[in-house]
């Protein structure tokens, strides 16, 4: 066990060395705490992979320091930090059986047989039921799912101080995904590892981290709990790359209490929330149950409905549409009825106000408070 | 396979379509099979089995074939020059195998621990389209044993005496092989192998604490094993049929210490003995079936597959 901290944390990769190369990390200051798990997700190239690899010890930093449990590990090789890895493509030794594969670390630690036996009995038993014939059967006999289970347990089998996992169920089809997360969830919650998992669906970031950090290229945008994100995302990238259906960002116009969109059409701000915008350029963003729809026009602005998506086992509805040049996915009742057209307007309680150029947030709705 | 039979099925399955579509797929199925079947007939099967049939006659070059049974076979069993044209061969083919075989997997796997543009680069050199009568001269010329740069750096910087290095009986065969190690490399093949073990193979290994050799042994040997075994076996049959280089370096001398059989085929070709010729070929087609089939059962089927 323990926590992981990195402090001002600087990478180049070697390609990268030319004059106006971004870093593929740039300053990165984090803490993770003892036992928590955190998701880490962004776009593919934000470096996210590389935070992996070099709080594993796999990639060195070009500056900045890395502590395990206050203790600093910059310089430390990484056989010798302690931690497991599990890799999107599995990364089994070929040509050996499972229990091959969890034996591989005792062979080159030339640990005792006995030592190696008790490990491999108890690691078994906290896999669970059935993991005993994965161990006997050749990696390349072994489904994605099976594989993925072996590469866990190769990990556990050590007894690692944390957990780093760089995509580990992407390579499954949908529905397997679906249970290993829920396999994995339950058996990092039984371990108490300090975990980091790095995704680019943020579906399974939501499922699998206590916490979640969004990355774009090579910084940390927001490290925070889910809530935190949805509720009060640090700018307009975070909004919108967190939520489905994704939030719908409309570029604006505010003049004084009215706020214009690109069509021409207006809504009237309220007051309190009018003054503390700055006049000029906005976009304003709307989730879609932050949509105040209704079947006849008063202050909303019409919305051409193409198609109303009904999700039945959710007890919802979308209806989708476009205005002021963004897509629109209102949330209605279920028994909506079939309508070519709705009138519109935010519930600014729960819209997002964001700065025009540099996007950041300057109104959010804030964390509900439920109890 | 299911699904490529379902297709081939299909027609015969819908009453309207008529079984002429089913034999034309017959038809066109044949179209394919054909041409490969012909090719390698004339040029394969057909030689092969007139071969054997001719190393029984005087197989001259007019006129009518006169049975000779295993005469062929007799006189050259007697011919001291056909066994030690073969212990050449042997040990020719041996050598080779270990130096251009064995050395280039391991100058590959050094290569992958390059930086990219290194490995870039010597992958070009390695695979230059050299003209193969314009290198053997330049290493004429570098054996040559009065202006060569061999005899230069052995005399003038090592201070040695003169050498005789393809006029030794002694070590021709491995002067003989040295450039191929520069000229014939699979080292590609192992490279592109290599090449497509993901990283994550080795960092899962080194996190676990393996170190280089290891990694090596448990992690790249085995991913190119269905590489070197194609390898291994095109170098058997190649080294076994070895015949221009040494007949360009050497002429099979110094008193046929470089002699290789091919070269020896060839003796007896200019000598007009046509069916000891064909004789002989076809003692050393048996010679490197059975290698072949040694090979086999040693290097059994990839476990993997």
């Amino acid at each position: 066990m323990s926590s992981v901290q990195l402090e001002n944390v600087v990478k180049y990769y070697d390609s990268a060395l030319l004059p106006g190369a971004a870093p593929a990390l740039d300053h990165i200051t984090l803490e993770i705490r003892d036992g928590e798990t955190v998701s880490v997700v962004g776009p593919s190239g934000c470096g996210k992979s590389t935070l992996l690899k070099t709080i594993a010890g796999l990639e060195r930093p070009d500056a900045g320091r890395i502590f395990y449990n206050q203790t600093e590990v910059t310089q430390i090789p990484t056989q010798e930090r302690g931690i497991g890895m599990i890799f999107q493509d599995y990364a089994l030794y070929p040509n050996r059986e499972g229990q091959g594969n969890l034996s591989y670390y005792f062979e080159v630690r030339k640990k005792t047989e006995e030592e190696k036996q008790q490990r491999l009995k108890e690691t078994a038993e906290m896999m669970g039921i059935g993991f005993d014939l994965l161990l006997s059967r050749q990696v390349d006999t072994l489904s994605g799912g099976e594989r993925q289970r072996v590469g866990i347990a190769r990990c556990i089998v050590r007894d690692p101080n944390v957990f780093l996992m760089d995509e580990p169920i992407s390579n499954l089809d949908a529905k397997l995904r679906e249970r290993t997360r829920v396999e994995m969830r339950r058996l990092l919650s039984k371990f108490g590892i300090t975990t980091l998992y790095v995704t680019h669906d943020q579906q399974e970031a939501i499922f699998m981290g206590d916490r979640i950090i969004v990355m774009r290229a090579g910084r940390v945008e927001q490290f925070d709990s889910f809530d935190a994100l949805y509720y009060t995302p640090a700018n307009l990238f975070v909004a919108s790359l967190i939520g489905t259906p994704p939030i719908s960002v409309l570029p604006a116009e505010r003049d004084g209490l009215t706020l214009r969109l690109h069509s021409g059409d207006s809504w009237t701000l309220p007051e309190a929330l009018a003054h503390t915008l700055p006049p000029g350029r906005l976009r304003l963003a709307v989730r879609p149950e932050g949509w105040l729809v209704a079947l006849q026009p008063g202050d909303g602005l019409a919305l051409n409905v193409t198609h109303i998506e009904r999700l039945y086992t959710e007890r919802a509805a979308f209806a989708h549409g476009q205005l002021g040049g963004a897509a629109i996915n209102a949330l209605v009742p279920l028994d909506f009825p079939d309508t070519r057209q709705v009138f519109l307007q935010p519930d600014w309680e729960r819209s997002y106000v964001f700065h025009a150029d540099n996007e950041s947030a300057l109104h959010v709705p804030g964390v509900p408070d439920l109890f | 396979m299911a699904a490529q039979a379902e297709v081939l099925d299909a027609p015969s399955a819908q009453s309207s379509v008529p079984s002429e579509v089913k034999a034309r797929r017959r038809w066109q199925l044949a179209l394919f099979i054909v041409p490969a079947f012909l090719f390698q007939f004339f040029w394969g099967w057909y030689p092969m089995l007139v071969a054997l049939f001719l190393s029984m006659t005087d197989a001259p070059i007019r006129g009518a074939l006169t049975w000779q049974g295993l005469n062929n076979y007799n006189r050259l069993l007697l011919d001291p020059l056909v066994p030690m044209a073969f212990r050449i061969t042997l040990i020719y083919a041996g050598l080779s195998i270990l130096l251009t075989f064995a050395i280039p997997i391991f100058v590959s796997i050094l290569l992958m621990e390059m930086p990219p543009n290194v490995m870039r680069v010597m992958m070009i050199l390695w695979f230059l389209p050299l003209s193969g009568i314009a290198s053997t001269l330049f290493w004429q010329y570098l054996y040559n044993e009065q202006f060569g740069l061999f005899q230069w750096i052995a005399t003038a910087v090592l201070g040695l005496p003169p050498q005789s290095f393809l006029s030794s009986q002694n070590w021709v065969l491995l002067w003989l092989i040295l450039p191929s190690i520069l000229l014939y490399g699979p080292g590609l093949y192992y490279l592109t192998g290599l090449q497509s073990i993901p990283r994550s193979y080795y960092e899962a290994a080194e996190i676990e604490g393996a170190g280089f050799w290891r990694k090596i042994w448990t992690i790249s040997l085995p991913r190119l094993r269905p590489i070197i075994a194609m390898t291994l076996l095109f170098a058997i049959i190649g080294s076994l049929q070895e015949f221009t280089f040494p007949d360009l370096m050497t002429r099979g001398g110094p008193n046929g210490a470089s002699r290789t059989v091919v070269m020896y085929i060839m003796n007896i070709l200019n000598n007009a003995r046509y069916g000891d010729a064909t004789a002989l070929a076809v003692m050393l087609f048996a010679l490197i079936m059975v290698a072949t089939l040694i090979y086999r059962i040693v290097f059994k089927a990839d476990p993997d597959q």
